[in-house]
Parts: C-alpha cells; sequence; structure tokens
C-alpha cells in the first residue's frame, strides 16, 4: 500500500488530485481488510457493501469539486457506537445480533462529511477492559506482535488503524479506553472535553465519563476529525458547544513563550523503564521548545482509580439494566418476567460485565445509606478541584499514557487486576478534562505512549503541543518502533 | 375525625398526574391517550442503546404551575435521579425522577368548609411507565404511555377522616385542572392515587404501622379504600393483633383492599444522580413569568360568578368543577338575561351528563336561550328543562324548537277560558268543594288545566281566568 493513503491528509490530496476516487480508496481498504484482518480480529463487522455506496456517493460530490476534510476516507468505528441497519453488538452475546434502527450523532456526522464506513471493530464487552479480551464475540491482537493485546477496550478500533485496515477510527475513552489502545499501537488519540462530541448513539457505560475519540495515525488527522465531530446536539442534554473562537487548526501560536508544563511525578513507580524514561525524553524536548517544566503530584493518587472504579461500575450497573431480553438482544427463557430476565443477563454478560455491575449495584444499595457512592463523589469533587487548579499554573500535565507497552494476551490464563493501566488515563475522565496520547518512543520495538491532560475546551493548544512533539519525536519513534506491513 | 372502635386514621396521599404536554417527558414522541399499542415509542422511550433523554421544557413549566397553583416552593436549581428497578414495562430498567430535589415543595390543599389545609411534601417530576395487558395467559406490553411526563404529588399524612380523602383530591383536582397542568382523567389514568394509612388510638400522638394502597380507580373508591383499610386495622388491633406494613390494593368489586407484596420483598432502588440531564436553574423571572400567566384559578372565579352573576354559593360549587364546566357557564351567561335561570338548567339538566373531562358538547348560546325563554315566560320550567336536554343531546335550538312544535307558554285568554271552562263542568266535585270553602279544590282545578295544555298554560293567566270564574258561580 501507498503510504501516502495511510492519513487523513495524504489520501485528501490523492483524492483531491484526482489520482485515486473514493471507489478505488474503499476497495484498497477492503481488499486489505480481507487479507490482513483474519490474522489481527479489528473487526467484528466489515460493511462492505455499504462502504462501497458511501465511496460512490462521495465521488460524485468530489466529482463537482467541493472540498471537505473527510469526504471519501474509510473509516472504522467501535462497536458500541451504534449505526442504522448495521448491527452493532458492544462485543456481548447480548447485543449479537442487535441491529439499532439510528445513527449516533458522531456517525451521522462523518457520513455528512462524506467519510466511508468500513466496519465496525471489536473491543471488551461494553467497553469494560483494558485488552480486549473481554469481548464474547472475538479475538484481536497486537499487529506488531500477534502473542500480544492491541490494548482496549478500543483495541479493535486501535489494530485496524495501526493495521492499515481504517484511515481513522472511533473509539471511546471512560478511563482511558481509547488512549491506552493508542498508546499500545503507536497512534494519536484524543479524548476531547466531555460534551464536546454528542454521545447520542454511543451505548453507555458510565454516561458521566464516557467520551467518543478519534484515533488516528497523526495529530493532523486527529484535528480533522475532530473538528467533524465537535459541537452541541439536542439529543444529548450534556453536550456542549465550546466558546467562539474555538478551534482545532493549527494556530503556530508562540506557545514556548512563558509556557509551564507540568510532569507527572513518580513515573518510575507505576510505569516500567522504558515508559519513564521515555516521558522523561517528551518532558525534556518541551523544555528545549522553550517551555518550563516542573515535576508535580498527581492529585489523590491513590485514590483516583478507585474513584474511577467505583464510579463506573455504579452506572453501569444502572445503564446495562435495560438488557433484560424483552425488546430486543439475546433473549431469555422462563415462566416469569425474573426468570426471563435473569436467564437472559446471565448468560448475555460475560464475567468482567458481571462483575462490575454487581459491584456497582452494591455500591448503590441503600442497604449501605449512600455510604460509598456519595463519599465517592465527594472525592471526585476533590480530584476535579485539584486538578483544576494545576492547570491555572500549568498550560498542560505530562505523564505516560500507561504503564507500559502492549502487554502478552493472557490467553484465558489468569491475570492480574488490569484496572491498573488505566491509573493516569483516568484523570481526564474523572475531570472531564481533555487529553491527548501521541507515541513517544519505543521499547522491544513496540511503541509507548505519552498524554497531555489540557483544560477545558484546551484542544487547540493540546494538539499544538502534541504536534510540536509528534515532530520532534519522529525519528525517535521510527528507529524504536517496528513498521507494520511497510507502512 | 372519624373513629371506629376506638381508633383514628392517619392519611396521607399521593397522587400522579399525567402532564398536559403534547409530547413526552424526555423525547419527542405523542403524550396522547389512546394511540394503538406501541406506535407512539422512539430509541429514547424503548430505551434502546445509546439513546438519550432530552428533557421537555413544557413539561418543567407545569410542573411549576402546578406548584404555584398549590401554594408550594419553587426549587431553583433542581436535577433528576434514577429510581433503579426490574420490571417488563420499564424499558431502562430505571426511571428517571427527581428524588433529592423536587421542583415544588410545601403547598397545601384547602378543603371545603372548614379552615382545614393539608400540607404537600413535594411535587416532583418524573416518567410514566407502559402498561401490562394481561390477556390469555400471556403478557402484552404497550410502551405508548412510557416516557409520558408525569407529577408526583405527596401530601403530608395530615389527613384525619375518609371523608377527607375524597374532598382533598376533589379540590387537588379542581386545582390542577384550573393550573391547566393536567386532564386529571382517573377513568384514562391521568390521574392516579395511593392512600396511605395507619390507625391510632383517638386522641393519642403515635404513629402506626403504614399500609399503602395503590390500584385506586376514583375519587369516590379513594375514599371507600380508606374507610376500609382504615376498618380494617382497627379490627384488627381491637382484636389485640399487629398490622403488618405492606402495599395492598383497592378491589373495585368487593370493595376490600388486599395484600399486594410485604415489606420483606420491599424493593431497594439504588437511587443516584441521573447523568445524562444536566440541572435545571430556574431564574426568578422565569418563575415570575408564570405566576403572571396563571389562569384564573377556582377562588377567583367563584369570586367573580358571586359578584357578576348574583349566583349563590352552593351553585358557585357546581360551577367550578373544572375550568371547560365554568367557561362554558360564562359564555352561556354572558349572552343570557336571565344568568340564575342558566345555570339552574346547566346545573340541573347539562352538567350531570357530561363525561369526565370532556368539553361540554353543546352550544353555549343554546343554553342562554333556554334560560332566556324561561325568564321571559314564553316556556315553562318543564319545557324549559326538555329543551336544554334536547339542545344537548341533539344539537337543536331551544328556540328553534319551541316555535317549531309548538312549545311555547299558553296566555291567550280565548284558548285558556274554554278549557276553564271545561275544568269547571268535569270536576263539579272540586267545584263544590271550593265553593264551601275548601281552597285547596282551586288547584286541582287549576292542574287539570294545566294538564290538559301539556304543561304550557300560563299557571298565572289561568288562574286568573279560574278565580274570575269561580267568582261568578259563587256570586250565583
Amino acid at each position: 500500500m501507498d503510504k501516502e493513503l495511510t492519513t487523513i491528509s495524504g489520501c485528501r490530496k490523492a483524492l483531491d488530485g484526482r489520482e485515486i476516487t473514493a471507489a478505488e480508496l474503499t476497495q484498497l481498504y477492503l481488499r486489505r481488510i480481507e487479507e490482513r484482518d483474519e490474522g489481527i480480529g479489528a473487526y467484528l463487522t466489515v460493511c462492505g457493501e455499504s462502504a462501497e455506496k458511501a465511496a460512490a456517493r462521495a465521488d460524485e460530490i468530489l466529482q463537482t469539486g467541493e472540498q471537505s476534510s473527510l469526504l471519501g476516507i474509510p473509516y472504522a468505528c467501535k462497536d458500541n457506537i451504534v449505526t442504522k441497519g448495521i448491527r452493532t453488538t458492544c462485543a456481548s452475546r447480548m447485543l449479537e445480533n442487535f441491529v439499532p434502527p439510528y445513527d449516533a450523532v458522531a456517525v451521522e456526522r462523518l457520513s455528512d462529511g462524506g467519510a466511508v464506513l468500513l466496519g465496525k471493530t471489536n473491543m471488551d464487552e461494553f467497553a469494560m477492559g483494558s485488552a480486549c479480551e473481554n469481548s464474547a464475540l472475538g479475538k484481536t491482537v497486537h499487529p506488531l506482535d500477534s502473542s500480544r493485546s492491541p490494548g482496549g477496550s478500543s483495541g479493535g478500533s486501535a489494530a485496524a488503524v495501526a493495521a492499515g485496515e481504517a484511515v481513522f477510527a472511533l473509539g471511546s475513552d471512560t478511563g482511558g479506553s481509547a488512549r491506552q489502545p493508542a498508546s499500545f499501537c503507536g497512534l494519536v488519540s484524543m479524548k476531547p472535553t466531555y460534551g464536546l462530541i454528542p454521545r447520542y448513539g454511543l451505548v453507555e457505560f458510565a454516561s458521566s465519563m464516557d467520551t467518543i475519540c478519534p484515533m488516528t495515525r497523526t495529530v493532523e488527522d486527529n484535528r480533522m476529525v475532530l473538528a467533524a465531530l465537535a459541537g452541541a446536539d439536542s439529543r444529548d442534554m450534556t453536550s456542549v458547544s465550546p466558546a467562539e473562537g474555538w478551534s482545532v487548526r493549527k494556530e503556530n501560536r508562540e506557545h514556548c513563550r512563558g509556557g509551564r508544563i507540568a510532569l507527572a511525578a513518580d513515573t518510575d513507580r507505576f510505569c516500567d523503564e522504558a515508559t519513564a524514561a521515555n516521558t522523561r525524553r517528551a518532558a525534556e524536548l518541551l523544555t528545549e521548545m522553550g517551555y518550563a517544566v516542573e515535576e508535580v503530584s498527581l492529585p489523590s493518587p491513590e485514590h483516583a482509580l478507585e474513584t474511577y472504579v467505583i464510579l463506573t461500575a455504579a452506572e453501569s450497573s444502572s445503564n446495562l439494566a435495560r438488557y433484560d431480553g424483552i425488546r430486543y438482544g439475546r433473549s431469555g427463557e422462563g415462566s416469569s418476567y425474573r426468570e426471563i430476565g435473569s436467564d437472559a443477563r446471565t448468560g448475555g454478560f460475560g464475567e468482567e460485565v458481571t462483575r462490575r455491575i454487581l459491584t456497582g449495584a452494591y455500591a448503590l444499595s441503600a442497604a449501605h445509606g449512600g455510604k460509598y457512592f456519595h463519599k465517592i463523589k465527594n472525592v471526585q469533587e476533590n480530584i476535579i478541584r485539584q486538578t483544576t487548579a494545576l492547570l491555572e499554573r500549568y498550560d498542560a500535565i505530562l505523564m505516560p499514557t500507561t504503564g507500559s507497552v502492549a502487554f502478552p494476551l493472557a490467553d484465558g490464563e489468569k491475570t492480574e487486576n488490569r484496572y491498573d493501566s488505566d491509573r493516569y488515563t483516568v484523570y481526564a475522565n474523572l475531570t472531564g478534562l481533555p487529553a491527548i496520547q501521541i507515541p513517544s518512543g519505543g521499547d522491544g520495538m513496540l511503541p509507548t505512549g505519552i498524554s497531555l491532560l489540557g483544560r477545558r475546551f484546551g484542544e487547540g493548544m493540546l494538539y499544538d503541543l502534541a504536534e510540536g512533539l509528534e515532530e520532534m519525536l519522529a525519528d525517535k519513534v521510527k528507529a524504536e518502533v517496528k513498521s507494520y506491513g511497510g507502512i | 375525625m372519624a373513629a371506629y372502635k376506638g381508633y383514628e386514621p392517619v392519611i396521607g396521599v399521593e397522587v400522579h398526574c399525567e402532564l398536559k404536554t403534547a409530547s413526552k417527558v424526555f423525547c419527542g414522541c405523542s403524550a396522547a391517550f389512546g394511540n394503538v399499542p406501541n406506535t407512539a415509542c422512539c430509541p429514547v422511550c424503548m430505551g434502546l442503546p445509546g439513546a438519550l433523554p432530552q428533557l421537555n421544557t413544557e413539561a418543567v413549566r407545569l410542573t411549576v404551575q402546578a406548584g404555584v397553583a398549590l401554594h408550594c416552593d419553587i426549587r431553583r436549581t433542581a436535577w433528576f435521579d434514577r429510581k433503579n428497578y426490574f420490571y417488563p414495562d420499564l424499558p431502562k430498567g430505571y426511571q428517571i425522577t427527581q428524588n433529592d430535589t423536587p421542583f415544588c415543595t410545601g403547598g397545601y390543599v384547602t378543603l371545603y368548609n372548614k379552615e382545614k389545609k393539608i400540607h404537600l411534601q413535594r411535587i416532583h417530576l418524573e416518567e410514566d411507565a407502559g402498561k401490562l395487558l394481561h390477556r390469555d395467559g400471556m403478557t402484552c406490553i404497550d410502551y405508548n404511555r412510557c416516557g409520558v411526563g408525569l407529577i408526583e404529588i405527596v401530601s403530608e399524612p395530615e389527613l384525619s377522616d375518609p371523608a377527607e380523602v375524597r374532598e382533598y383530591l376533589t379540590k387537588l383536582r379542581q386545582a390542577l385542572l384550573f393550573a391547566g397542568v393536567s386532564d386529571c382523567r382517573m377513568n384514562e389514568g391521568s390521574m392516579r392515587c395511593e392512600v396511605n394509612i395507619s390507625v391510632r388510638p383517638v386522641g393519642s400522638q403515635t404513629r402506626g404501622v403504614r399500609c399503602e394502597i395503590k390500584n385506586i380507580g376514583s375519587i369516590q373508591f379513594a375514599a371507600k379504600a380508606a374507610e376500609e383499610e382504615f376498618h380494617r386495622q382497627a379490627d384488627i388491633l381491637a382484636d389485640g393483633g399487629v398490622i403488618e406494613q405492606e402495599t395492598r390494593r383497592f378491589n373495585e368489586n368487593t370493595g376490600r383492599t388486599e395484600t399486594m407484596r410485604k415489606k420483606e420483598s420491599a424493593v431497594d432502588y439504588r437511587y443516584f444522580t441521573e447523568p445524562n440531564i444536566p440541572p435545571v436553574h430556574l431564574t426568578e423571572s422565569y418563575i415570575a413569568e408564570i405566576e403572571r400567566q396563571m389562569p384564573k384559578n377556582a377562588v377567583s372565579w367563584k369570586n367573580s360568578l358571586k359578584s357578576d352573576y348574583g349566583l349563590p354559593d352552593e351553585d358557585v360549587e357546581q360551577l367550578i368543577q373544572s375550568p371547560n364546566i365554568v367557561l362554558f357557564y360564562e359564555k352561556a351567561a354572558s349572552v343570557s338575561r336571565y344568568p340564575k335561570l342558566t345555570a339552574n338548567l346547566y346545573i340541573g339538566e347539562v352538567i350531570p351528563r357530561l363525561a369526565e373531562g370532556e368539553a361540554v358538547p353543546m352550544d353555549p348560546a343554546h343554553l342562554a336561550e333556554a334560560a332566556n325563554l324561561l325568564g321571559d315566560g314564553d316556556v315553562n320550567s318543564t319545557v324549559a328543562k326538555q329543551l336544554t336536554g334536547r339542545a344537548l343531546r341533539e344539537g337543536t335550538s331551544p328556540a328553534a324548537a319551541a316555535k317549531a312544535e309548538g312549545l311555547f307558554r299558553i296566555r291567550d285568554e280565548a284558548v285558556l277560558l274554554p278549557l276553564v271552562k271545561d275544568a269547571i263542568a268535569a270536576d263539579p266535585r272540586s267545584v263544590g268543594d271550593f265553593l264551601k270553602g275548601k281552597t285547596a279544590a282551586r288547584k286541582r282545578l287549576l292542574g287539570w288545566v294545566i294538564r290538559q295544555t301539556g304543561g304550557r298554560a300560563d299557571a298565572a293567566v289561568t288562574e286568573d281566568l279560574l278565580d274570575r270564574a269561580l267568582s261568578e258561580l259563587q256570586q250565583n
């Protein structure tokens, strides 16, 4: 595959320059999926026919000379974002045959922009997990090392882009579910400010933290996807439009003058050596760019992860209550509602989902008078206050995205508690603030990642910072990370 | 206050009213009653994966309107909570309601003829559930009602007599109808109530174990259910038994309450804040605007009916049952020369025949016509009542019908005199009695003439003719 045709900007040039048609580009990607995906397992559903139709429409529009950044660009969508007429499973037996009657707002916006949906990607069931191993419907492996996990829960989306099976992908992130797999697979992923991308059509895990995220090869591409997705929609009351002047366009502003960056302290404690070293290297580069970099302790490091775990479990126990097998989804057997519902749920949900529902129901129970849930809400408030205060003093907080390179697949063996890989990423979700993951280098020829956490609606500045680092780290990443299939 | 076997009841009432919004509270589906099952549904109210609620601001406005009508404090910042439980009519597995921050708190309802006020705990906004239809051993689910906006109005346990339950519900319904908040049709389920009762020895300040009665279909049944339950509990205690806390239902066929579920199976609702709806902030000016635009309430109507038309209290109470009823009266009275007669015909002939909550299916001008015919003496009251009834049933104009069918009162002496003479000739015994000084006999003669004319003979003219004829006889 032509290297130029692996990024949005590369494809854009080729499409606008009439070097290739949208139909040809889509064919190229569909072929690629056919050739490669059996060994990777990124997709749960490939929708070739509708992709070809969408590409043909894109070609018609291209003929008119209309310019649009995503027109004719093939993409993959995580299977917890609903697509009209295309089955949306959340990688769960519960929804194995569920065909939604409507499109998510994000999908609608991409369709309106002329992007071409190639298919739906594998994930941890209902986005609960960080290795893509909690999928009930398929196994996804890391494109660079089939013994390893692509990360999760948006593992399929990450693997699809990394393996050149999609130009970009939509993931979702409730505690790091897009940034961690992006880190494992050497991609860029922005978790935008909560509410910036409407959630209508994103299947709920923990509503107060769920965020749709663009997953791309480059920062430039990521800007383009976010630009197409951002802005309030009446169907999601928590969605917000940023103030006038908000932009993800490259500003070329002089960030360096007087800029201050906080570097998360104690990375050695929670990360392996190379990841910590690569994070420090990024900090040095920021210093070279003219920023004052200072080490700070992240707020409530001992509680952030637990807060995330309890809050998301509580919300998910309620959000997943709708799956009773009555109106849609897996049916249950029995002679009463209780029996039918129990049967549908027991057989429909995997172990991790069941564990979180039970944990969450326990946390919310009136039996202990809100002791857990209300207390944990207070801790969250504290974390928000402290993080916001930090971001008044610093332009952004630099941290490793996750503690290591992609971990080996467990293949059914018991794994240690993998919540720990969410240690850094959860801050963006607990606070609703934006964070961007970019590759920081490699370890054993696999990518490591760093994240920058920024101010509310500070996506523009995060992109600029990330793009500066991306440029300065390009050679390092190239040298330290294996390339996939010549891409 | 009711007492039975030395016990008295402590009663609280919870009322659910469906709001009169065109669409549901969290989506754009029709909130109308009577649609074909499962045709007024969408991804949001069916709880499809990924669908999110969009708050209907009209529902918030009506909730505040209910609060204003019932003298409540209106909360300036409120949010929604999830009440989690599994039931087949509840698509999301939770109901969106307001647990922590009801829009309205405090407030009261004043009972009739008393200075007694029943205070309200709260009025909150929530969504309705679907409907289960059991037939042929199957259960069908109609989701049309899912997501229809409801307000729940919770009274303090201040009712001390089953009769007060009826009064409370009647006055509450009246206030909500006049505020334009709900249709309050109990037969269609747009108003539903639950009664909570405990009993205690008369005069005691203790609180007994409380039972909750659901499934009550009318205001009359609510009072009946309260009484039955009061007696049931008092009987148990009088026999030395104990009351178990439970949820009971009222059986309309037996007139008794029966067990639905005991306390052991009480549900843990796992309440928490609904994350999909940001807090709602109501500004002072928003509330002031609602207060300014409140429709005329029952008390104002009462005063204006008394001052504008000089109607007595009994009539006024009949007319202010609902806005439909009073608005119709006002239209009719404004074109009638006889407002009191208009009220009499309306209260006697029209109001008792109206279906609950319906608009009056009649031309107000027709009611006025009937009253004018009666007031002008053109027809007598029997005819006026008949003409009013026909105008209601058939839409006929009373004046036109009276003319076409010759129903006018007969005042022509040339017509009446021969009849008077006939009466005298036909009933010599009464004449004899009268001449002997038994004046009651005169009435029999008069009645005979009026009967001969189908009631149309003018009583005054006839009496005059009769008196003249009788005095002639006397002189002879």
